[in-house]
């Protein structure tokens, strides 16, 4: 399960290998177009699965309060919609959905890193809040996160997530209109379990130890720099890479086409 | 490929994701802020607590 992630927190760069694991089974997925393409039960199966897995991902990331686990059962959630934008055939989406998620998940995992540590390693949200005046740094670059995340409009999450939703329901088909429908709910519950993660860590009175509250401060230089670094992504890369890897005419798109069955 | 099919689908399917994202974010701040009772009420209940304890697996 992905959830191991909930051990002792030590250090700042929460790196989960079960969400790279599947990652990598995203990229897989996308390098072997032709197997995939001449099996199209498969790919139907391929959707629906993407499809239940992005909604119950997401459903299950609503009720955690270990902070990291949101933000782990919401990469599951966005890997979700990876793995059914391949089975719809779009692979070249899902691969700009990935590079997308990468910056503000590591941008969203380094943040909770920088909270835990800046909380003695409490992982509960409910024994946080008020480390919006404490931590203003940490807060701005998660709350910039977060927006990415959920899909704000023109933040990177919009471009991939948007016309991962569009090819779906483009497809005319009933795996098509189900991934579509699925991945639109995702959506309403990954900014629901955003703005919750948001709100319960920064924004409500505090519900920690007094002490730990008042004991709370943003991270080094360096662990700031990092998150500075990744915001910059976060923000743009969506749309500056988007007419690299999805637009019409480009070598990625040619090298699908040329992957693809002739009919 | 049908990229170019999802250019042409209707403008509402287009920004239904990002409504809904929208409202997602909004109803969430708001629950939390003014209706927190209502939440709390909501996992007290029989049915609240069976969907609580299967997504924490308890």
């Amino acid at each position: 399960m992905i959830t191991g992630c909930n051990g002792r927190p030590h250090a700042c760069f929460c790196t989960d290998s079960r969400s790279n694991n599947g990652n990598c089974w995203s990229v897989f997925n996308s390098t072997d177009i032709p197997l995939f393409e001449y099996t199209s039960s498969v790919l139907s199966l391929v959707t629906v699965v993407g499809a239940c897995t992005a909604f119950f991902a997401a459903t299950v990331g609503l009720l955690q309060n270990d902070l990291k686990r949101v933000i782990a059962y919401s990469t599951c959630s966005q890997l979700g919609y990876m793995v059914f934008a391949c089975g719809l055939s779009n692979y070249s989406v899902g691969v700009f959905h990935l590079v997308n998620h990468a910056f503000f998940k590591a941008l969203l995992f380094l943040g909770a890193g920088s909270i835990i540590h800046a909380v003695a390693d409490e992982q509960d949200m409910r024994k946080m809040g008020g480390l919006k005046k404490l931590v203003p740094f940490t807060y701005s670059m998660m709350v910039i996160g977060s927006l990415a995340l959920i899909g704000f409009p023109f933040l990177t999450g919009f471009y991939s997530k948007d016309v991962i939703l569009e090819v779906a329901y483009g497809k005319y088909t009933l795996e098509g209109h189900f991934s579509y429908i699925l991945g639109t709910i995702g959506a309403f519950l990954t900014a629901f379990y955003s703005t919750r993660l948001v709100y319960l860590t920064f924004l409500c009175r505090p519900n920690g130890y007094k002490p730990v509250i008042c004991g709370a401060y943003d991270s080094s230089y360096q662990i700031c720099a990092s998150l500075f670094l990744l915001v910059v992504p976060s923000v743009l890369i969506g749309f500056y890479a988007k007419d690299m890897i999805i637009a019409l005419g480009v070598i990625f798109e040619e090298i699908q086409c040329s992957l693809l069955p002739k009919i | 490929m049908n990229r170019i099919d999802s250019e042409f689908i209707i403008h509402i399917y287009k920004i239904l994701p990002v409504i809904l994202s929208l409202l997602g974010a909004t109803l969430s701040f708001l629950l939390y802020s003014f209706g927190s009772k209502l939440l709390v009420q909501l996992k007290l209940s029989v049915v609240g607590k069976k969907i609580y304890n299967f997504f924490n697996k308890k």
